[in-house]
């Protein structure tokens, strides 16, 4: 999971390009443009998603993980973080159990934003 | 025909874009990262189908559907959550489909959209009448609406009932919920619609109209509860 692996293409731990490629068809600039945005959105996601829970506000917690789920999704973590972002949209769970899911949450988006960033370098 | 893209996420924007993309029949006219701005865009210009998502900060996008009346354009939800699915059904929508959409599923959505869009009746089209007409074994029969007491799906029929007899139509249950006024049939379970002021009791899942048992499914009776209006 360490972002100083060597990356070639079609070879990451955790992203996985399957629907990407699968909707491109070969198109390597849409492919390009939705890493692009994943670079540039995830961090300000991952923000709100611990700021809001910083502050105890678990309306906008849920809503933050929801509004994750596509970029997640589209770029194969979903089910790397199923049970995670699962929990979060019930909010059932204990305090401590959904701390260390946002945790988890933005450890596994941060690696695979990193990866995501080799991939961006790969791309003519 | 004219599309516009509704979603408050970028990602789901452009794959939603790329996916338009595929048919030269789609024109996306533009997108909307939260429902407000589509409601204005869809005043102002003419929209043929919407794909809308439902969880955006501020209008929904269950709600900006209910709110755009006769300026309502055909609507395929996309969403993350599967929940919503019932409640998306209620509203008449072509499709449903979840994220991320992939290309067969798409595909799909936009023939229903433009099936629908053939034989659609456009609302100034649209007389109130209280009677149908149905095929009953070759004879073109007329069906006082008031006398239906409920429609049942069966294979590639649906039996009309009326208070003593019922009429086999070969038809879907679809097709025939289309043409019955809403404000009196309700469809109340996959394979049934039924006229709401023939009921006589409810209790717990079933009905009873003029004697014979209706299913109720639980994905649409809190429709019903409401349209009842118990006491």
């Amino acid at each position: 999971m360490s972002a100083q692996t060597p990356y070639t293409a079609g070879s990451y731990q955790l992203i996985d390009l399957s629907y990407i490629e699968q909707l491109s068809n070969g198109d390597k600039a849409f492919e390009k443009e939705i890493v692009q945005i994943f670079v540039e959105q995830i961090p300000q996601d991952l923000a709100l998603l611990k700021q809001h829970f910083a502050a105890g506000d678990f309306s906008k917690v849920k809503q933050s993980a929801h509004y994750m789920l596509p970029s997640i999704s589209i770029l194969g973590l979903e089910t790397k973080l199923k049970v995670e972002l699962e929990a979060l949209e019930a909010l059932e769970s204990a305090y401590k159990v959904l701390k260390r899911h946002i945790e988890t949450i933005d450890k596994v988006c941060n690696a695979a934003r990193a990866e995501a960033i080799e991939l961006l370098h790969s791309y003519a | 025909m004219n599309c516009l893209i509704v979603d408050d996420n970028k990602i789901a924007r452009t794959t939603l874009k790329k996916l338009i993309s595929l048919d030269p029949l789609l024109v996306l006219v533009a997108e909307c990262s939260n429902a407000t701005e589509a409601y204005i865009k869809i005043l102002e210009q003419p929209i043929d189908l919407l794909f809308l998502d439902i969880e955006m900060p501020g209008m929904t996008g269950m709600e900006l559907a209910k709110s755009l009346g006769q300026k309502r354009p055909l609507i395929i939800f996309t969403t993350s959550n599967r929940d919503y699915a019932a409640d998306a059904f209620d509203l008449d929508v072509i499709d449903f489909i979840t994220k991320p959409v992939t290309t067969v599923r798409f595909l799909q959505s936009v023939e229903k959209a433009k099936e629908f869009q053939k034989t659609k009746i456009l609302p100034q089209d649209l007389i109130e009448e209280d009677f149908i007409f149905i095929r009953d074994s070759g004879t073109v029969r007329r069906l006082e609406l008031d006398n239906i007491l409920y429609l049942e799906a069966q294979g590639d029929y649906v039996k009309i009932y009326v208070s003593n007899r019922f009429y086999n139509v070969h038809t879907t249950l679809k097709s025939v919920e289309e043409k019955l006024p809403a404000s009196v049939f309700l469809r109340v379970h996959r394979s049934f619609i039924i006229n709401v002021s023939k009921i006589d009791t409810l209790e717990g899942g079933t009905l009873i109209i003029n004697k014979s048992l209706v299913p109720v499914s639980d994905a649409y009776r809190a429709t019903l509860n409401k349209r009842m209006q118990i006491l």
